[in-house]
């Protein structure tokens, strides 16, 4: 089966005052057809860069892609021309966004929104009627109530859950064949958020969309996706089924992640984190990103790059302490 | 909506007040006896007494202020010595001269000002973007009166592209008085060749005063749009494929408008003062020449009259552009 989206390599950096940042180092990720993908790691470690320069989403300058692939379909997307990776945007790809607060245009009506974009996404081919058809229709189907009334209001006019569902119908009326899911729940009630969630894991699994599910949050991870990549300092540290990452995790990072969950018989405030925080990447060592932080960490960890070792089927990891170990998956 | 119009307006004639108070206190405290000024160098003495207390000159501050508030209340602004006309008069004469100056230079202002600062954000550290900063820092630096008195040794002494000064030729047909603005007028007489020469004679004085306002108005437009297109719901609007032009120009300029309004507002008050300056150097006869000529006579009465119309006119503008403000963001409407 051909992978629907194999980036391959990918480094990016952004040229700052303060130097280069090397933001993303030498990322590989395959997602194939309806598969749902989790990307978890600690805030700033290039989840959000990584998914939206994939798609031409981060500006050039100040962010330079210095090597790497991706392939979309088999399709080289990296190369092409603005107009052409617009064309593929709300149509091949979709993304939503942490924050309804701030993702959605706070002084045109959430209709007009709606009807842009689901003529961009068209490519013009739609007329506003026909689109502000497709809009209430979609409304609908992200459960919003009054969807006529929603459709003639102001931003400010909804509730936090009420936009979250905005803009997933914005982003899903093309039926895209991926959507991108950036800590969509976060910025949420909790209360919302297990709705917004299920919402989004019925629709994608409806409209057999694949699906890369950012979050800081296992939980969330694990609700959702059959997958999980972990992510850390602007690389991909481990790469595994769910319940491989839950059961058997194989590299320190991940092993900190999951104690870093909030336990129901583990008071608050004994939750163990991870010690430390993500190094500066404006001049990385070329060995391991955690030694720094890393309990196991000997020399050779940061003499030079730690390649990705296979552990069990499917499952890789990018650690020295691993390297030739077998975990009974 | 409607209230707030009202609440507004009743404030600004509050303000208003205010204002007359202070130009009132300042001309008393000025030096020159206004009866002896009035009565004329020949006049004797006596003559000069009696005009005190026919005018009531004699009597207190407070006094006077009061009579003079209850005056304009009637529509009498008293008379001014050098025209020897009532100023209410002089006024209907001169004020649509101004206004119609400072109409076209901030129309110029804002219609050439918000696209350069809009094009200048979009083409960020683009040649077209160098060439709108250039543009943008040389107007701030320049003074008004120094720009009117350039522009009018070049463009008309040197060039001769445009008049040197005046609304009108002195040959050219005089349009029926309607709104005063003779480019209103001529239009509304169908009278093709006066309007010409009307905007013609406008051109430069326009210039002059609308260059640094251009020069802000551009600054402010293009930090304004650089801003929010850094906004996420502008990523969020190209995830969703939504073009460029639409982007730029509405999604964008929509947000990025509301703090250049404030500066616009500003920048109409500036222009109204700067009137006095731009006015004399080309010699155009509105307000501003008229308020010099009364200065350089001790002439009271047509100062404090021009200083109350134009203060009218900088709170009503204000009033317009807090009312767009509004209309543009919904958030602030729900508000009121
Ligand atoms: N425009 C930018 N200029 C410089 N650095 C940036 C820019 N955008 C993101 N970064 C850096 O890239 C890193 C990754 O950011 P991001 O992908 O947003 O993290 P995450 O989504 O995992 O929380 C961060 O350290 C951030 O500081
Ligand atoms: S490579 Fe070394 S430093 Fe990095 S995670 Fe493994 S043991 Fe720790
Ligand atoms: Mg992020």
């Amino acid at each position: 089966m051909q992978p629907l989206l194999s980036i391959r390599d990918l480094s990016l950096e952004f040229n700052t005052f303060d130097g280069t940042y090397q933001a993303i180092d030498r990322v590989s990720l395959e997602l194939n057809p309806g598969e749902a993908l989790g990307l978890v790691g600690e805030t700033g470690c290039g989840k959000s860069v990584l998914t939206r320069a994939a798609f031409g989403l981060v500006p050039t300058p100040p962010a330079r892609i210095t090597s790497g692939s991706v392939l979309f379909n088999g399709r080289e997307i990296l190369g092409l021309s603005p107009r052409e990776q617009r064309a593929m945007r709300g149509r091949d790809v979709a993304l939503i966004f942490q924050d309804p607060m701030t993702f959605i245009n706070p002084v045109f009506k959430v209709g007009t929104q709606l009807v842009d974009a689901i003529r961009a996404q068209q490519l013009g081919k739609v007329t506003r009627k026909e689109a502000r058809d497709i809009a209430l229709n979609m409304l609908d189907k992200v459960q919003l109530p009054n969807p006529v009334r929603q459709f003639e209001s102001y931003p400010h006019q909804l509730s936090g859950g009420m936009r979250q569902r905005v803009l997933i119908a914005m982003a899903l009326t093309a039926e895209p064949k991926l959507l991108i899911a950036d800590e969509p729940t976060t910025a949420l009630d909790v209360t919302i958020q297990a709705q917004i969630l299920d919402l989004i894991e019925r629709l994608v699994q409806d409209m057999g969309i694949s699906l890369i599910m950012i979050s800081h949050d296992l939980g969330v991870v694990s609700q959702v996706c059959s997958r999980v990549a972990v992510m850390y300092a602007g690389q991909i540290v481990e790469d595994a089924p769910v319940a491989q990452i839950f059961d058997s995790p194989a590299h320190p990072y991940t092993k900190g992640l999951l104690a870093a969950v909030p336990h129901p018989f583990r008071p608050e405030d004994r939750l163990e984190g991870i010690p430390g925080s993500l190094p500066n990447l404006y001049n990385p060592h070329s060995g391991c990103r955690f030694a720094e932080r890393c309990p196991l960490a000997i020399n050779r960890c940061v003499e030079a790059r730690v390649a990705q070792t296979e552990v069990a089927p499917q499952h890789m990891v990018a650690c020295i302490a691993c390297e030739g170990a077998q975990i009974d998956a | 909506m409607g209230q707030l119009i009202v609440r507004r307006l009743i404030f600004m004639i509050f303000m208003l007040i205010g204002l007359m108070a202070i130009v009132f206190a300042i001309s008393n405290i000025a030096p020159g006896d206004p009866a002896r000024l009035a009565a004329g160098p020949d006049a004797t003495n006596e003559m000069v007494e009696r005009l005190r207390v026919e005018r009531g000159l004699d009597k207190p501050i407070v006094t006077r202020f009061a009579v003079y508030l209850s005056n304009l209340a009637a529509g009498d602004l008293g008379t001014s010595l050098h025209t020897r006309r009532a100023v209410v008069d002089d006024l209907a004469r001169y004020f649509p001269a101004t206004l119609e100056l400072v109409l076209f230079s901030i129309a110029f202002a804002v219609l050439l000002g918000v696209p350069l600062g809009m094009a200048g954000a979009a083409f960020q550290n683009k040649i077209p973007d160098h060439s709108i900063r250039f543009l943008a820092v040389s107007g701030v630096a320049l003074p008004m009166f120094w720009l009117g008195l350039m522009l009018q040794w070049y463009l008309s002494l040197e060039l001769d592209l445009f008049p040197l000064g005046g609304r009108l030729g002195i040959m050219t047909p005089r349009p029926e008085t309607v709104t005063g603005m003779l480019t209103v007028d001529s239009l509304l007489s169908g009278n093709f060749g006066t309007f010409q020469e009307a905007v013609w004679h406008l051109v430069l004085p326009s210039l002059a005063l609308s260059l640094p306002a251009l020069a802000s108005i551009i600054r402010v437009n293009r930090a304004e749009m650089l801003e929010t297109l850094n906004k996420d719901y502008i990523l969020n609007a190209r995830a969703q494929g939504i073009g460029p032009l639409r982007i730029v120009t509405a999604y964008a300029l929509k947000n990025a408008i509301l703090p250049t309004l404030a500066m616009i507002g500003l920048r109409f008050g500036w222009m109204l003062g700067g009137t006095v300056l731009v006015e004399g150097v080309f010699d155009y006869p509105g307000v501003g020449l008229y308020a010099t000529k009364a200065a350089v006579s001790s002439d009271f009465d047509p100062i404090i009259a021009v200083t109350l119309v134009l203060g009218a006119s900088f709170m009503l503008v204000n009033l317009l552009i807090d009312l767009t403000y509004a209309l543009l963001d919904p958030r602030v409407r729900s508000q009121i």
